[in-house]
């Protein structure tokens, strides 16, 4: 924690500007964060991030109606007063869907990368730190793993396991693993000879307590960037799988799913397809300026 | 160049092993015995019985995965469950289709990445440099199926300028097997277009920043002779990584984008037969696209190797 005092005091001289210093001030961590707020990229990825996190958290407040609820005689309704976005070919208000729809986006995201990251993060340090046959064995792994075209393993556990948002949400973790791993690793191997963790390690710090307590928090920014991706990569893999009817099942709300029910009816309701399609562009872009801002804010040497 | 081919090759094997077992597993481990799938909801137990015994699925799982191996070596991949056609045929009629959209889609990327990425580093800073970020930005935080869709409602319905769906073979009739494929080849070509752009551009820039670039400037070289022969060729070493990738994702997003575009190859197949619980299919459409996506790398590991020198030596 910055002592406020301290850091007025520090502002009130004339300190010069180098990224050590400040580095050493505020943490690696807040300083990436207080970078972010400032680069444009970041700025629009968290509009953008916090935007869809609202919609997903508060669509029991922001919808309408319920998005299962059938209005007999209102199918295929243009957007209108009463349907601020129009209706399905079922007579379903088409914006309380995306609101929920939303919340399907925001769940894959999380599960995703919540597993993927926690696992996959957890590996690829102890690979770095513990070298040897477990490193290569780990290494091996990824390198198959990522042998295979995204898509095709999130189709092959879908058609393994069924279809479903947990599945959908299963399959994006296994597939972003090496990433994570890797990441990790490369890390660990850069961090692990340094003075701090040698020091931890001569007083007899437990291993798990020299990765997670003092390795981790040096090496996290990367990884958020990661996370970002990551997330992008699960909120296209669940639209694409529903668009493919592997994802999400009817009725429950999901945007690819939305997309692949408007085909049929792109003549008759050209409106159909588009609100599902922005709102993943919306998410989409936004994580990805999101991660494009963290790298800047990681690297201030990536300004062009 | 030998030992790096036979290096290359040998570390291509366990992937090769790991993808099969990955394939074989699935119509293991999927719910609902294969057996009832082929014989029906009224077969008896000892018709389902004798089903499972000519199968061999009474047999151990490594028993089962090694007689699989040997009928696949042989080009056997069984018959669909559905309609009891023998899949290889089936995959082989649907491969022409998918690899006629693959390449098609990659060589359209390339068209429109080197320029835009050479013209993107050449002029960095620029509005144009700005306009084409802009343009990847989009592209890239769109998923290809819904661009597709709006090409459909552009192109298709409301302009009338090209056929929605289907496919018809090149031989037949080029100038309407032309029109069918512009649309699924776009879908699949731009946003792979983008990732290529982005990286040609980061690749030029640093290569642009080198000594010797600064040298052949400093001898009074045309800026032209410069860019085409000595930058453009340094670039070119890592950007043959990412297209063989991108070769790759192109097979990988082929699956949606042909199940849009109602274009008949082994992507759609694959989701159909998913739909339809037919997983001889499956498996056979889940081999093949990542048999190819494994050779294609391989290739380009290959070429790589060829191009640059430096990587044929170490192999740790």
């Amino acid at each position: 924690m910055t002592n406020p005092s301290s850091a007025q005091l520090d502002s009130s001289r004339p300190v010069p500007h180098s990224p050590e210093r400040e580095v050493a001030r505020v943490g690696m961590l807040r300083l990436t964060l207080r970078r972010l707020l400032r680069s444009p990229s970041g700025q629009i990825g968290l509009v953008c991030f916090a935007i869809v996190f609202c919609a997903g958290l508060f669509a029991p407040i922001l919808a309408p109606y319920d998005p299962i609820e059938q209005f007999i005689g209102s199918e295929l309704q243009p957007p209108s007063g009463q349907y601020w976005l129009g209706t399905d070919e079922l007579g379903r208000d088409l914006l309380s869907r995306i609101l929920y729809g939303a919340r399907l986006a925001l769940l894959v995201g999380v599960v995703a990368v919540g597993a993927g990251s926690l696992i996959g993060v957890s590996l690829g340090m102890l690979a770095g730190y513990l070298g040897g046959w477990f490193e290569s064995v780990t290494m091996r792994l990824w390198d198959t793993l990522l042998a295979f075209p995204g898509v095709l393993i999130a189709i092959a556990i879908s058609a393994m396991l069924g279809p479903g948002v947990f599945n959908v949400g299963l399959a994006v973790a296994i597939i972003s693993l090496p990433g994570y791993a890797r990441l990790a690793r490369a890390g660990v191997l850069a961090e692990r000879e340094k003075e701090y963790v040698l020091a931890a390690r001569s007083l007899g710090v437990p291993v798990p307590t020299i990765i997670f307590r003092h390795i981790l928090p040096n090496i996290l920014p990367p990884i958020l960037t990661q996370v970002a991706l990551g997330m992008a990569s699960a909120v296209f893999l669940e639209a694409g799988l529903s668009f493919l009817g592997l994802g999400a099942q009817p009725p429950e709300p999901s945007w690819g799913g939305m997309l692949a029910d408007s085909r049929t009816y792109m003549r008759q309701a050209a409106w159909y397809g588009i609100a599902p399609g922005l709102a993943i562009t919306l998410f989409l872009m936004g994580l990805n300026f999101l991660a494009d801002g963290l790298r800047d804010a990681l690297d201030p040497t990536r300004r062009i | 160049m030998v030992a790096f081919i036979l290096r290359r090759l040998l570390q291509a094997i366990p992937v090769l092993i790991l993808s099969s077992i990955v394939v074989f597993l699935i119509i293991r481990v999927v719910p609902g015995d294969p057996a009832r799938v082929v014989l029906g909801l009224d077969a008896s137990e000892e018709e389902l019985a004798a089903k499972r015994s000519e199968l061999g699925l009474d047999q151990p799982l490594p028993v089962q995965y090694f007689r699989w191996l040997g009928r696949v070596a042989q080009g056997d991949l069984g018959n669909s469950l559905v309609n009891r056609f023998p899949v290889a045929e089936l995959v082989r009629d649907k491969l022409p289709a998918t690899l006629e959209l693959a390449i098609a889609s990659f060589l359209l990327s390339v068209l429109i990445s080197l320029p835009l990425g050479i013209f993107a580093a050449l002029y960095a800073g620029s509005w144009g440099d700005y306009l084409t970020s802009v343009v990847a930005a989009f592209y890239l935080g769109t998923p290809n199926f819904w661009i597709g869709m709006l090409y459909i409602m552009l192109f298709s319905v409301f302009l009338g300028l090209l056929p929605p769906s289907g496919r018809v073979a090149f031989f037949n009739d080029p100038l309407l097997a032309l029109r069918h494929l512009a649309l699924p080849a776009l879908t699949l070509a731009l946003p792979a277009a983008m990732v290529q752009m982005r990286f040609i551009r980061a690749t030029m820039l640093d290569v642009l920043g080198q000594d010797y670039i600064r040298t052949a400037r400093a001898k009074g070289l045309r800026e032209q002779t410069m860019v085409l022969r000595h930058a453009l060729r340094n670039t070119l070493i890592p950007v043959v990584t990412v297209l063989g990738i991108q070769f790759g994702n192109l097979l990988g997003g082929a699956v949606i984008v042909e199940s849009l575009f109602a274009w008949p190859g082994v992507g759609r197949m694959l989701v159909d037969s998913i739909g339809n619980r037919d997983y001889a299919i499956t498996q056979a459409g889940l081999l093949y696209l990542v048999g190819l996506f494994i050779v294609v790398n391989l290739v380009v590991d290959l070429l790589y190797g060829f191009i640059d020198p430096r990587t044929r030596r170490g192999g740790s």
